[in-house]
């Protein structure tokens, strides 16, 4: 295999890794804080995809522009259902299943209603290459890769050296205690569901360029980034981004080589993976309810 | 209500249930399976190929098919039940996953358009010379009755015996449990095989009902609406409730299929709706109900001074 193929294949790799450590971060973030399994995350992502698609062509916003206004519109989005449903849930992974699957219906055929069948495509916001040592790659995919970036360093610093972030990781860490040592956590429970949402949504808008939209996106999504958790345990973050990286580039270079077998080969052997280590790279055990 | 269509939904109803009936068994030991679909699947295809391929009747494909669903799962539960909780999900997850890919890519099931042209059952002779034949649907009907009948009867028998004490016990806490000195994984495996093969065995009617099958119609998605069946109805009646839970998830989007574009959120709201409002699920809405309905006679038996205020 040639150096420019596997360059290429490997930043195609790192860019979609990164937009499911993305997303998976999010869906861990309302799991781990708000305790509720969000099975429209997926469908969180394409409406992100599509706000993108309808600011940047519909309203010529520049890409940037785009991808903040489709984090925003789903992080809206994310407050509403946690208002209406997810607090309600919280706790029980078997109501929150069935009320956010009713959601994710909802939400899909919203969407289907508002901007029809018909599959959308959006024009790449930059195209060309990068030379760089004798090797090509597509400028497109490296800011993506920028972007994610980015974006996690944001998150990393937020939850890391902000008050705010540390309260969160309280919260997620033992709740009782938090509340005990003065955090609302209702009011944790509100900014993980919206930044955690927010950061689907952005990853919608981030991917639209290099990708045809439709209505059903957010399902494969959600499968894939269940999977990004399961290897990298459902409460790491660090787990997140790198099942997210490992599932990205294994599937990249599995589909050059083994096309649509890649898909069932890569899950049987993170079933057998899940045998050895059930709790994901970083996880630790959780309960059932 | 002869009806055809109706007919049809009934009969539906009754399949759904069933498998409803499998996930509340295999919950009511603390489980949570999502691989539900895929023993309904291996018991379609199973038999749709021992009538077509083997040439087997109908009436021993059945049962074959049922027990070949059930040894998969004794394989698979053996494998994935010591990783109770999260871990067992995710193996169910991809397991219905897997299976439903190996439909459609391994050729002798047919592929991605599934096995057509499934023959109907071959008519019975009743000894006193007539005969039920099922080129119609009613005796279908009559057929996916009685192995809702079997299902309820094998279950509700379990739940009240010690088995059943058993299995409530390892729910409530599986520690405390094996501790006490019970079996927990051979109960657990029980339940999921015992699961598992009922979910084969109307898989095996729903081949030669419906005549043909394919490999998405065992999918992920059945899974979880199976799931939804039990959750709809109630997780603490693991009996009434799927019966109840698939009632309203099969009939509720057959009724709006005419309003398409509506459907969708009038079965998401439901699903909001009812758990979040109805949190013991639709039977414990029965139930609610019954227990007004006594106090109401009591109080009207008091009031009419009967006696002491017995019913």
């Amino acid at each position: 295999m040639s150096t420019q193929l596997f360059f290429q294949l490997l930043v195609n790799g790192l860019s979609i890794g990164l937009i499911y450590a993305l997303v998976a971060l999010g869906l861990i973030l309302v799991l781990g804080v708000a305790k509720v399994f969000n099975f429209a995350h997926g469908d969180f992502f394409m409406v992100g995809a599509y706000t993108f698609y309808l600011f940047q062509v519909g309203m010529h916003l520049n890409f940037v522009a785009s991808v903040v206004m489709a984090g925003l519109a789903v992080a809206l989005l994310g407050a509403l259902c946690n208002r209406t449903v997810f607090q309600f849930v919280s706790g029980s992974i078997l109501k929150a299943a069935a009320t956010t699957i009713g959601l994710g219906m909802i939400i899909q055929q919203a969407v289907l209603q508002l901007a029809g069948t018909a599959e959308r495509g959006v024009k790449p916001f930059v195209s060309g290459v990068l030379s760089a040592g004798g090797v090509r790659v597509s400028l497109d995919r490296l800011v993506i890769i920028g972007i994610c970036v980015l974006l996690m360093g944001f998150l990393a610093w937020f939850l890391n050296k902000t008050k705010t972030g540390i309260a969160m990781r309280a919260t997620n860490l033992d709740e009782e205690t938090a509340v005990l040592q003065g955090i609302n956590s209702g009011r944790m429970y509100f900014l993980a569901v919206t930044v955690g949402s927010g950061l689907a949504g952005a990853a919608g808008g981030i991917v639209a360029p290099i990708r045809a939209l439709n209505t059903e996106m957010g399902h494969a999504m959600l499968f894939s980034v269940l999977m990004v958790v399961v290897l990298g345990g459902m409460q790491s973050a660090l787990g997140a981004v790198v099942g997210g990286l490992i599932l990205g580039i294994v599937l990249s270079l599995g589909f050059h080589f083994l096309g649509g077998l890649s898909e069932l080969l890569t899950f049987f052997l993170i079933g057998l993976f899940v045998m050895i280590k059930p709790h994901g790279l970083f996880g630790k055990a959780i309960e059932v309810r | 209500m002869k009806n055809p269509y109706y007919l049809h939904l009934v009969t539906m109803v009754y399949v759904n249930a069933v498998l409803g009936m499998g996930f509340a068994l295999i919950y009511s030991t603390g489980l949570v399976t999502l691989g539900a679909s895929a023993f309904w699947g291996i018991g379609a295809y199973a038999s749709a190929l021992l009538v077509m391929k083997v040439g087997l009747t109908f009436w021993l494909a059945m049962p074959l098919s049922a027990i070949l669903a059930a040894m998969v799962a004794l394989v698979f539960g053996f494998l994935a039940i010591r990783y109770a909780g999260v871990g067992f999900i995710v193996f169910t997850l991809l397991f219905c996953f897997v299976v439903e890919r190996i439909f459609g890519y391994v050729p002798v099931f047919g592929g991605w358009g599934g096995i057509i042209g499934i023959p109907t059952p071959e008519p019975i002779h009743l000894p006193f010379g007539g005969l039920i034949d099922f080129s119609d649907r009613i005796p279908h009907y009559y057929l996916s009755f009685l192995l809702l009948l079997a299902a309820v009867i094998t279950f509700s028998s379990l739940y009240s015996s010690r088995i059943g004490r058993a299995w409530w016990a390892i729910k409530l806490d599986p520690n405390l449990a094996a501790a006490v000195g019970v079996y927990t994984y051979g109960y657990r495996l029980g339940a999921f095989v015992l699961a598992s093969g009922f979910a084969g065995l109307v898989g095996s009617f729903y081949a030669h009902y419906s005549m043909a099958i394919s490999p998405e119609a065992f999918g992920l998605l059945k899974s979880v609406y199976i799931q939804i069946y039990a959750i709809l109805g109630g997780l603490e009646h693991s009996v009434l409730g799927p019966l109840l839970g698939s009632l309203v998830f099969t009939v509720l989007p057959e009724i709006f299929q005419f309003y398409p574009s509506v459907e969708p959120y009038v079965t998401g709201v439901t699903l909001i709706a009812i758990v979040i409002f109805l949190p013991t699920g639709l039977a414990g809405l029965v139930q609610i109900v019954l227990r007004a309905i006594t106090r109401l006679r009591l109080a009207a038996r008091k009031k009419s001074g009967v006696g002491e205020a017995t019913l």
